[in-house]
């Protein structure tokens, strides 16, 4: 995936605007961060119970889905889902501060650039307040 | 008629072909076959959208492939992109995103992991240690060894009263071959009510009520190069062995590991079959492991550790867990920062029933 982005951003974009999602490889990009965003949470004893499930298949399912998401891939999520499937885990600003963390953490370690890494953070933060049931 | 004149006059142009095939399309417009309903997909719907239509409520989130919400089942062929980011085993099973869905032929489907009722023959029991039995069941249906199916609690003798009918899963140890005999590997619990009735009430002849089978913990030709895990406790061995005759059918060519683990040795079985299948494929490694007085040919110490220890590299592995929740959560998360991908973890998790526990 490095490669890609590399090839990406050393071509001038004359065409049409490319979204994030498309920018840094699309699905393809989703699972090279997802194993990796994953390990984050598993090992961040703040927030790793919300992960820690025997069905673990089906919790990468859901970060791919989260993932998918930041990077402005194609979703139909609403805050309206954003609230109602967080509601009952009570989170707090440390959690979700951790999972940005956890976030930022897995797009460095690909290396995705800043001003990308950027504007992924903000599309995170849009949903906050919908997450943190505020 | 007419268009076929006018493609034959005009010679096989492209264009024309593909109105020809559209209209051709139009004129047997698709059906979905869902829940004894039959729903017509309007142009350029999907199967989600369809069936929504009809006033179906089908689960459903990101409409766009990737949540997986709206997985339906089939039997019939599935337009590619419908099975685009499933498993191979997902796939083998004819499981498919409701959403991405455009079938071009009519299609029956079902909600996924729906099973039907259907009736088996005990055709032989034997106890493969003190308190384990093998159930051999004569059925007529397909399975991929490893999957599970539910056991029916219905006494024949209940005496008047009709009895409330039980379900108790079982994994399947035996390879789905001409016969079609699958092997349940029951351990009988003093507590247990299904294992009981099933280890000391029922007899060779006996019909017995089944859900078919389920579940995602096979083997597929897309494991084929890869090196194979499996490591279990108790009754565990059941959908592993089951697994490890598919591979060994198979050729499977690379690496095999079974970790058997039980409390004491006389946990343990089909030891002998075992390690005769060890001595004669090469690269089929069997470990027994206990918690307390190993014999000789045994290991004591704890399942996981020992994995831990002889496996801390799994990039590019297939890996099979099957036994206590408690054991899969642990193993499986370190198998995954051994450097397994999820999607090539398989495990089957034997929930115990409360308080009749019967796996």
């Amino acid at each position: 995936m490095l490669d890609f982005i590399k090839k990406i951003f050393s071509k001038p974009s004359e065409e049409k605007p490319m979204s994030i999602y498309e920018k840094i490889g699309g699905e393809a990009a989703v699972d090279a961060a997802v194993d990796i965003f994953y390990k984050k949470v598993l090992a961040d004893d703040r927030i790793s119970h919300f992960f820690d499930t025997v069905d673990m298949a089906g919790m990468i399912q859901k970060q791919k889905s989260f993932l998918t998401m930041a990077f402005g891939g194609p979703n139909e999520y609403t805050g309206k889902d954003m609230r109602e499937a967080h509601k009952h885990m009570s989170l707090t600003e440390e959690h979700f501060g951790a999972v940005a963390e956890a976030l930022v953490g897995t797009l460095n370690e690909l290396s995705v650039p800043q001003d990308i890494i950027d504007e992924i953070v903000a599309v995170a933060l849009s949903v906050k307040d919908d997450v943190l049931n505020k | 008629m007419l268009s076929k004149i006018t493609r034959w006059m005009t010679g096989h142009s492209e264009k024309l072909d593909s109105q020809l095939s559209l209209k051709e399309q139009e004129t047997t417009m698709p059906v979905i076959n869902y829940q004894d309903t039959e729903v017509s997909i309007a142009n350029g719907e999907s199967v989600l959208e369809a069936l929504e239509g009809a006033n179906f409520s089908i689960p459903f989130s990101c409409r766009a492939g990737v949540c997986h919400s709206c997985m339906l089942q089939t039997e019939d062929a599935i337009p590619e992109q419908a099975q685009n980011g499933l498993t191979a085993n997902q796939i083998a099973q004819g499981y498919f995103l409701a959403c991405s869905c455009y079938p071009e032929k009519s299609i029956t489907v079902k909600n996924k992991d729906e099973s039907d009722l259907v009736v088996g023959t005990i055709v032989d029991k034997k106890m493969l240690n003190d308190t384990v039995l093998g159930l051999r069941i004569q059925v007529d249906f397909r399975w991929f060894p490893g999957q599970y199916l539910s056991v029916w609690y219905s006494p024949s003798s209940s005496g008047g009263q009709a009895e409330v009918s039980i379900p108790r899963s079982y994994s399947i140890a035996s390879r789905c071959e001409a016969e079609k005999i699958v092997e349940l590997h029951i351990k009988r619990h003093e507590q247990g009510l299904v294992s009981r009735w099933l280890v000391d009430d029922t007899s060779v002849g006996d019909t017995i009520n089944l859900s078919s089978p389920l579940g995602n913990c096979f083997y597929t030709d897309e494991h084929a190069q890869k090196p194979l895990l499996m490591a279990c406790t108790g009754t565990g061995l059941a959908p592993l062995y089951g697994i490890l005759l598919e591979a060994l059918a198979k050729n499977h060519s690379a690496p095999i590991y079974l970790y058997a683990a039980g409390g004491d040795p006389s946990h343990l079985y089909y030891q002998e079959e075992l390690e005769q299948l060890a001595q004669k494929y090469d690269n089929f490694t069997y470990v027994k492991a206990v918690r307390r007085n190993a014999t000789q040919g045994i290991i004591e110490q704890d399942v996981v550790e020992l994995v831990k220890e002889k496996h801390p590299e799994l990039n590019g592995w297939k890996i099979f867990l099957c036994g206590s929740p408690a054991m899969i959560k642990t193993l499986q998360r370190n198998c995954f920062f051994s450097g397994a991908a999820v999607s090539d973890i398989l495990v089957d998790a034997f929930e115990m029933a409360v308080p009749a526990t019967d796996k």
